[in-house]
């Protein structure tokens, strides 16, 4: 029932973007990945939807996902890209329907259980009172709900999100987290999602993969995977963790000093609660 | 109850209605008015006459009878499907490339129907025109294809691009064969500016082609919808997004490659008729596919009999009627879009 890598490794162009990367998340997990850019996070991504060629084993609930086809992967998996391209005219109910498709034949016309799937997404994205208007009309935050809407209507086990977070100020960022959150316990779901901010990452994943120009350098729990000393090695980065009941709460960069001539000022201090 | 329509905005009654009211008042026009008029009633009798099993009594001439079965009806039937052809096949393109400003022109169909019934005019095989046209025409697309395909990352607006360069190339050399044979200028430029013939052979030529391209075309109205949001994105919904849109791309090149050897270059209709569609009835290929066919029939018709009535006795080149409110309308969106 798990999703697992062995030894994943993808080359694109005669460059190596993922080496041998292995990986294993239990159903109803939520595993993060993390890096710096360029570490592959996306390729990790894509190499799972079978956008890219990658060697090495992949499964999910026991299936080799190498060999499987177009459209039973769609069933079983969900995605939700870094920009996703949001047809201005498109009505809310029709793009949310669109995630249906995996589950309509080649010509054929979606049932009452598309559409029923279609309707209990938009209720629980609370998108009921938007349902005919054009995406472009939609704000930022109901535009990402009615994303998360077509992703979940695809009624897949696994959701994979894509930097989730990328051009959203805090608020937005909580929200969307907290709503695949919920859904996530409320369906099952299994979610991997690329993160860039590690505070995030630390408080909403159950497990992380920090990759490392293509290999893995640390797995495990948020508290083994979040090191000062390793976040210092591969993002170059001076930062402070803070801890709460034995959990990282925070990863809070440090402000660096960058003229010579000035003192080193003392690191403000910082007390975890 | 949860229905589609209640909540999403395919293809509604009311719309499909409207079409079907528009291309008839369009069609009984057509066959009524001209430089003999035909009263409507009588017409309306005698074409409820002529199907089998009714009878219904009218008092037209064996002259007017010869006008209205002979003349007028094979071309407004032969516009009809003209104009459904261009007008679907410009909505597909349109959904395919995923590019609102894309028509049957733009990929190069139309210079490779020209250039193939160029040399046909020019070699004397005019009888071979149809289908020269539409060898020319296939060509075109596929070596749009094959370019667009090679060097373009595969983006549908690479395509576009090569469809222009396509285009360009296939005129220069249609216009080097054309003037090679000064002889025949007149008759290929009558062609170039788009004509509807009369008489029922060109009807039964078309319709075959029309009618497999339009079915083709329908049956992926939902596939098109799912499209909009890209090829990565289709992709993961489990779409064959290569294998859709070569068949739609086809599917659509036999169309207008059809609609182009019997009509000649009729501009601008794939452009117009599916954006008026979709104001009227929303983004949504499902309803945009089916009512670009009625309005595209009701467009071209009333289009032709506005050709052949202006400037009476004489006929303007349809082409000429399509480009004049066509090319406006065209830059009208680009605006909008701008």
């Amino acid at each position: 029932m798990t999703l697992a890598g062995d030894r994943l490794s993808v080359t694109l162009d005669g460059r190596e973007i993922l080496n041998a990367v292995s990986f294993e998340t239990a159903p109803g997990e939520w595993l993060g990945i993390i890096g710096p850019n360029g570490a592959g996070k996306t390729t990790l991504l894509r190499a799972l939807l079978g956008q890219v060629v990658s060697t090495g084993k992949l499964t999910f609930q026991a299936r080799d996902l190498h060999t499987i086809g177009r459209r039973e992967r769609a069933k079983l998996m969900a995605s939700v890209p870094q920009r996703p391209l949001l047809p201005p005219a498109m009505t809310v109910a029709d793009y949310v329907l669109l995630g249906r498709t995996p589950h309509i034949s080649y010509l054929g016309k979606e049932t009452y259980a598309d559409l029923s799937a279609t309707r209990e997404a938009m209720v629980a994205l609370e998108l009921t009172d938007h349902l005919q208007r054009p995406l472009s009309s939609l704000s930022g935050g109901e535009q990402q709900r009615a994303i998360l809407a077509r992703a979940i209507s695809q009624d897949a086990p696994l959701l994979l999100l894509d930097e989730p977070t990328t051009a959203l100020d805090i608020g937005h960022q909580q929200s969307v987290l907290g709503l695949v959150d919920m859904l996530r316990r409320e369906r099952d779901l299994t979610v991997v999602s690329s993160l860039h901010d590690l505070t995030l990452a630390a408080q909403y994943c159950d497990r992380l993969l920090l990759l490392d120009r293509g290999a893995v350098a640390a797995s495990g729990l948020p508290t083994d995977v979040l090191q000062a000393e390793s976040i210092a090695r591969i993002y170059g980065a001076e930062v402070r963790l803070l801890t709460e009941d034995g959990k990282v709460a925070g990863v809070v960069p440090q402000r660096l000093v960058t003229s010579p001539a000035m003192e080193t000022p003392t690191p403000p201090s910082v007390s975890a609660p | 109850m949860i229905t589609t329509g209640s909540w999403s905005r395919a293809l509604r009654p009311r719309s499909l209605g409207l079409g079907v009211l528009v291309l008839a008042a369009a069609a009984l026009a057509g066959v009524a008015l001209g430089p003999a008029r035909l009263p409507i009633p009588e017409v309306m009798a005698a074409l409820f006459d002529s199907l089998p099993g009714v009878d219904t009594h009218h008092s037209l001439t064996a002259r007017q009878l010869d006008i209205l079965f002979e003349l007028r009806l094979p071309r407004v039937a032969l516009g009809a499907c003209v104009g459904a052809t261009l007008a679907v096949c410009g909505a597909a393109y349109q959904g395919v490339f995923r590019n609102p400003l894309v028509d049957p022109y733009l990929l190069g169909v139309a210079a490779g129907a020209g250039l193939g019934a160029t040399i046909a005019f020019a070699t004397a095989a005019v009888a071979a025109v149809p289908v020269a046209a539409f060898v020319g025409a296939s060509a075109a697309v596929v070596l749009t294809y094959a370019i667009g395909n090679r060097f373009g990352d595969r983006a549908p607006t690479s395509l576009v691009l090569a469809g222009v360069a396509v285009a360009s190339f296939l005129t220069a050399a249609q216009t080097y064969v054309q003037q090679r044979n000064s002889g025949d200028l007149r008759v290929v430029y009558s062609w170039i500016l788009g004509r509807l013939g009369a008489g029922w052979d060109d009807v039964r030529l078309v319709l075959p082609y029309v009618v497999v391209s339009a079915i083709v075309i329908l049956l992926h109205r939902r596939l098109l919808d799912v499209l909009a949001v890209g090829d990565p994105e289709a992709q993961s919904l489990g779409v064959p997004v290569a294998r859709v849109r070569l068949l739609v791309v086809m599917a659509a090149t036999l169309g207008t490659a059809a609609a182009v050897a019997v009509s000649g270059l009729i501009g601008f209709v794939g452009i117009i008729v599916p954006h008026t569609v979709r104001l009227l009835a929303g983004p949504s290929y499902r309803s945009t596919l089916p009512l670009s066919i009625l309005f595209g029939a009701a467009f071209m018709v009333a289009t032709d009999l506005a050709a052949r009535t202006l400037i009476a006795p004489a006929e303007l080149p349809i082409g000429v009627v399509t480009a004049f409110f066509g090319a406006p309308f065209f830059l009208a969106l680009l605006r909008r879009r701008g």
